[in-house]
């Protein structure tokens, strides 16, 4: 149902990165041979991924599209004359015009915008939620623990699109520009960070019994610094991956609810609502239905195949 | 094993009333006027109000309502829908045979596609069918479920003729259920293919298989007796939890495909903002996907020997 | 020369990883005769259990080259010889244990289905039957109610008795030869006691040959007839146990001696030795030991010394080998 629930669950008992990789052998004549440490030998692996440079391309390019729609078409995706419906691609508009006689590659660069917004807001709430909670959960332990564990399965018994459904259609539509969508934003955060919140817990907990942090408790540090200076930074790497993951996963359920017309409506435009709208005429030209279709899956793809790449990269047993 | 099968229960109880209060709570609580929230935005004349009121003992404190809701979802009484006023519950049924239906053709697809190329790739891993798969199976996932349907509608349906492009029962039959099964079964099935791949590549590096070579088994038999046994516990696991998830995505799938199961019940209800008929399908369709998740835990009881003595 | 029941044979084997290629055994020898235990021992990283793995035809190819050497039992090449021919070996003539028993065994399936595995499959012996073997081997080794427990599965039993029917499995063909790749090394003191006086007393009634893997000297005394001493993929000293006990002929042995606590000297610092194991991808010149070694001179660091033969069957690769037997 949702993508990133479905990759992280194949992968969620990898992704635990160690500490960092150990210094050369002491007393040793030769040197030369520097062990380099994870992360520096995952960055090096990275590199030379083409997966890794294309899907960074591609989320680069989708990143400017959305901050700058401007650079890529100077045509209005909102002025719509029906007198050129579905007219064909010409000089004007390299793609033709939809149903309603918009500039098929106008709307497309717009949508942009809405789709990066929506993915990156959902994942920073559903991530701020996962590192909080199962900071908490995992640091405290018992009962806190227990209690967390309990939500979180309950909340995995829903399926995130089912779940945004209901509350989309009890909630209201929300108003203006931004009501609309930070109301998505918020549905597909509070739905969405259960994955993240149970890898943080499992590396909280794995990082507790490192000797460092014994340290750090017995030089006095309290349990937030420790939590914040020493725990969090070597949780972070595996979670960042499922964000990423996440964040590819969150654009394709905005686009899925506004495909099925309970998600995002005019006048913000969703390559998903798009979608929905040309299908119903494909016979007649498939063009206004295949461009948002190639742009949105192509922004997807590449989140999923970048935490896939970094993941790959910080999983030494997959070497 | 007796012991894990009633704490599985307790906490697929816990789980039960939990979810049922999530979607009850977003449904009728979270906006002011619940009868708005049903009805959407078509004005509502004071007989329906009164009618919902009654229906949905809306005059009565919350948990009340509540109560009244979870014992109709366990009763099988879920009310009557909004447009037409039939029963949903009798509705219901006679979709719900063509959802079945068409999860089966998506299964049949994960366990045979997906596992058969996930133990392939697993045993040999590097190689170039792994490679292939493992993109292939990143681009399903990164593609929307939606997207890859009308894609293939256009392509398999439109354009080349060989699939029909929206089901008939009587015109189609089987056959027509065949491309929306795939697509139904898409995403699980490239999941299918990673996990089974991983299973198996890690289980082939155990020390167990290491002893079975040390012992002069053959090659094919450590494979297939010693390595798949494990590999597939997790694979079986997933399969089972799947199920329930393949009755959610229906209703992206028979949207597409005109299929009239309880998917296209559901986009139809959201199309005409049957807010009773919603909120019903998703709650059966919760309780099913916890059900399978219970299925699912008592077979990794009976599958792996460890569990049972937790 | 070819009379010993398994002889090896100045092995040589590389891994060839990403990162370099590590010659992790170079020009290792050394054989065993029917009845007798040759204990091989060395720290981790020195290829004693690499040359086990190669033995038994186990060893994960690639990383791991075979570069030279021979490997025979009773006469023949294991090396040359066809998979199909050398699988039927496997089990049959040589068998192997190794260290975790609870991850050497396959979890899901009972110890009596593995026990009496390779005599349903390899041996084509009826169900029942096999099973009777199995309760008898489980006899053997000295797990009791061992009948009861036929259907029980591997984390149902306690450390010591899961190696025991990891035993039990290995002597289920009768093998003429018994690799124990450190069998007690995850096991409570008390109990690595009682595994190692059930190997000793197994190989005595069954006449095997057994080669017993360890990094601990403490375990082998009682135990061994030779001791191979292994550092950096070579054997640095070869001699009959006596001998080794009552004078090391190499600065490595006696650096493994002096780190074993001993009732006679209470009160002393134990001594360890200094640095670690070096990195085969680029090992140090001249002997591999002279970072570590307390005698070390500047010839050390240009000549690999050659295996010096000291009479007796005993062996030492050290430069000073003389000056340390008789100085």
């Amino acid at each position: 149902m949702s993508d990133f629930e479905t990759v992280a669950a194949t992968e969620n008992h990898a992704a635990t990165p160690g500490p960092a990789g150990e210094p050369g052998a002491p007393g040793q004549p030769d040197n030369t041979s520097k062990v380099r440490s994870l992360a520096g030998d995952a960055w090096h692996d990275l590199r030379r991924k083409p997966i890794f440079i294309i899907s960074s391309l591609i989320i680069l390019v989708m990143v400017v599209m959305a901050a700058f729609p401007t650079l890529f078409t100077s045509a209005d995706p909102r002025s719509c004359e029906l007198g050129r419906s579905m007219k064909g691609p010409s000089g004007d508009a390299i793609f033709g015009y939809n149903l309603q006689g918009c500039d098929v590659f106008a709307r497309t660069v717009h949508g942009a915008s809405t789709s990066i917004q929506v993915g990156l807001y959902s994942t920073i709430l559903a991530g701020v939620l996962a590192v909080v909670i199962g900071m908490l959960a995992g640091f405290y332990g018992g009962i806190l623990d227990a209690i967390l564990a309990r939500i979180i399965d309950i909340i995995l018994g829903i399926p995130l699109l089912l779940a945004a459904i209901v509350a989309l259609k009890g909630a209201g539509k929300g108003e203006g520009y931004w009501g609309p969508l930070l109301l998505i934003v918020f549905i597909l955060g509070i739905f969405g960070w259960t994955t993240a919140a149970r890898i943080v817990r499992s590396s909280v907990i794995s990082a507790k019994q490192q000797d460092y942090v014994h340290a750090a408790k017995m030089l006095g540090a309290s349990n937030s610094r420790i939590m914040v200076r020493h725990i969090l930074p070597n949780a972070m790497a595996p979670v960042i991956v499922v964000l990423t993951i996440a964040l590819g996963a969150f654009i394709t359920a905005e686009a899925t609810l506004s495909f099925l017309g309970v998600g995002l409506q005019d006048p913000i435009i969703s390559w998903g609502k798009d979608i929905s709208e040309a299908a119903k005429r494909v016979r007649d030209n498939a063009v206004p239905m295949l461009v948002p279709s190639t742009f949105l899956s192509l922004t997807v793809l590449s989140f999923i195949m970048l935490g896939d790449a970094v993941r790959e990269a910080f999983d030494p047993r997959l070497r | 094993m007796l012991r894990y099968i009633i704490r599985r229960l307790l906490q697929m109880v816990l789980a039960f009333f939990g979810t049922t209060l999530i979607v009850y709570y977003m449904m009728f609580q979270a906006s002011g006027d619940p009868i708005q929230a049903l009805a959407g935005e078509k004005p509502v004349n004071e007989a329906v109000r009164a009618k919902l009121t009654a229906e949905y003992h809306l005059d009565e404190p919350f948990l009340v309502r509540y109560w009244y809701y979870v014992k109709g979802l366990l009763t099988g009484d879920l009310g009557n829908s909004l447009s037409g006023g039939r029963p949903i519950a009798e509705v219901l049924a006679e979709r719900w045979p063509t959802t079945a239906n068409l999860a089966l053709y998506a299964f049949i697809f994960v366990v045979i596609l997906g596992v058969g190329a996930g133990v392939i790739a697993g045993i040999r891993r590097g190689g170039i069918f792994d490679n292939t798969t493992l993109l292939l199976t990143l681009v399903v996932i990164g593609i929307p479920s939606f997207v890859l349907g009308l894609t293939l509608q256009l392509g398999l349906g439109v354009k080349a003729g060989i699939f029909p492009v929206t089901y008939m029962e009587e015109r189609d039959g089987q056959f027509g259920l065949i491309l929306p099964g795939f697509i139904l079964g898409s995403l699980a099935l490239a999941t299918a293919v990673r996990l089974t791949r991983t299973s198996v590549a890690e289980n082939l590096r155990a020390d167990y298989v290491r002893t079975a070579k040390a012992k002069g088994l053959a090659k094919r038999r450590i494979t297939i007796v010693h390595v798949l046994r494990n590999s597939l516990i997790p694979v079986v696991t997933f399969l089972g939890i799947e199920i329930g998830n393949l009755m959610g995505g229906a209703i992206i799938t028979e949207g597409i495909f005109n299929v009239q199961g309880v998917g296209f019940e559901l986009k139809k209800a959201i199309d005409i903002e049957d807010g009773p008929m919603v909120v019903s399908i998703v709650s059966i369709l919760v309780v099913i996907y916890l059900l399978a998740n219970l299925l699912v835990d008592i077979l990794y009881a009976v599958l792996d020997p460890r569990i049972r003595y937790e | 020369m070819s009379n010993h029941l398994l002889e090896v044979d100045n092995l040589h084997i590389e891994f060839r990883t990403r990162d370099g290629v590590a010659k992790v055994i170079n020009g290792v020898s050394y054989h065993l005769d029917p009845g007798e235990t040759l204990a091989v021992l060395g720290e981790s990283g020195s290829g004693k259990s690499v040359t086990a793995q190669a033995i038994m035809g186990i060893l994960d190819m690639p990383p791991g080259v075979i570069t030279n050497g021979e490997i025979r039992y009773e006469g023949r090449n294991l090396l040359t010889m066809p998979e199909e021919e050398r699988r039927r070996l496997r089990g049959k003539e040589i068998a192997m244990i190794f260290q975790d028993a609870l991850s050497a065994l396959n979890p899901v399936y009972s110890v009596g289905f593995q026990i009496s595995e390779t005599l349903r499959r390899n041996e084509g012996v009826a169900k029942d039957v096999a099973m009777k073997r199995a309760v008898e081997l489980m006899d053997l080794v000295k797990i009791p109610a061992a009948k009861d427990r036929l259907k029980n599965y591997p984390h149902e039993f306690s450390g010591g008795m899961r190696q025991r029917v990891m035993i039990a499995m290995s002597l289920a063909q009768n093998p003429k030869v018994l690799i124990a790749d450190e069998p007690t090394t995850a096991l409570d003191v008390t109990v690595q006691a009682q595994i190692m006086d059930l190997l000793a007393e197994l190989r005595r009634e069954l006449d095997m040959g057994l080669i017993l893997i360890t990094h601990d000297l403490g375990v082998v005394a009682d135990v061994a007839d030779r001791i191979a001493v292994m550092y950096a993929g070579r054997i640095v000293e070869h001699a009959d146990v006596h001998s080794i006990y009552a004078k090391p002929a190499h600065p490595y042995t006696q650096g493994l001696l002096d780190s074993i606590p001993r009732l006679d000297s209470k009160g002393h610092e134990l001594s360890t030795i200094k640095g670690l194991p070096p990195n085969l991808l680029r090992p140090p010149s001249g002997c591999a030991f002279h970072p570590r070694c307390p005698m070390a001179q500047q010839v050390c660091q240009e000549k690999v010394p050659p295996s010096l033969n000291l009479g007796g069957g005993r062996t030492s690769a050290c430069l000073f080998a003389e000056e340390i037997l008789h100085g």
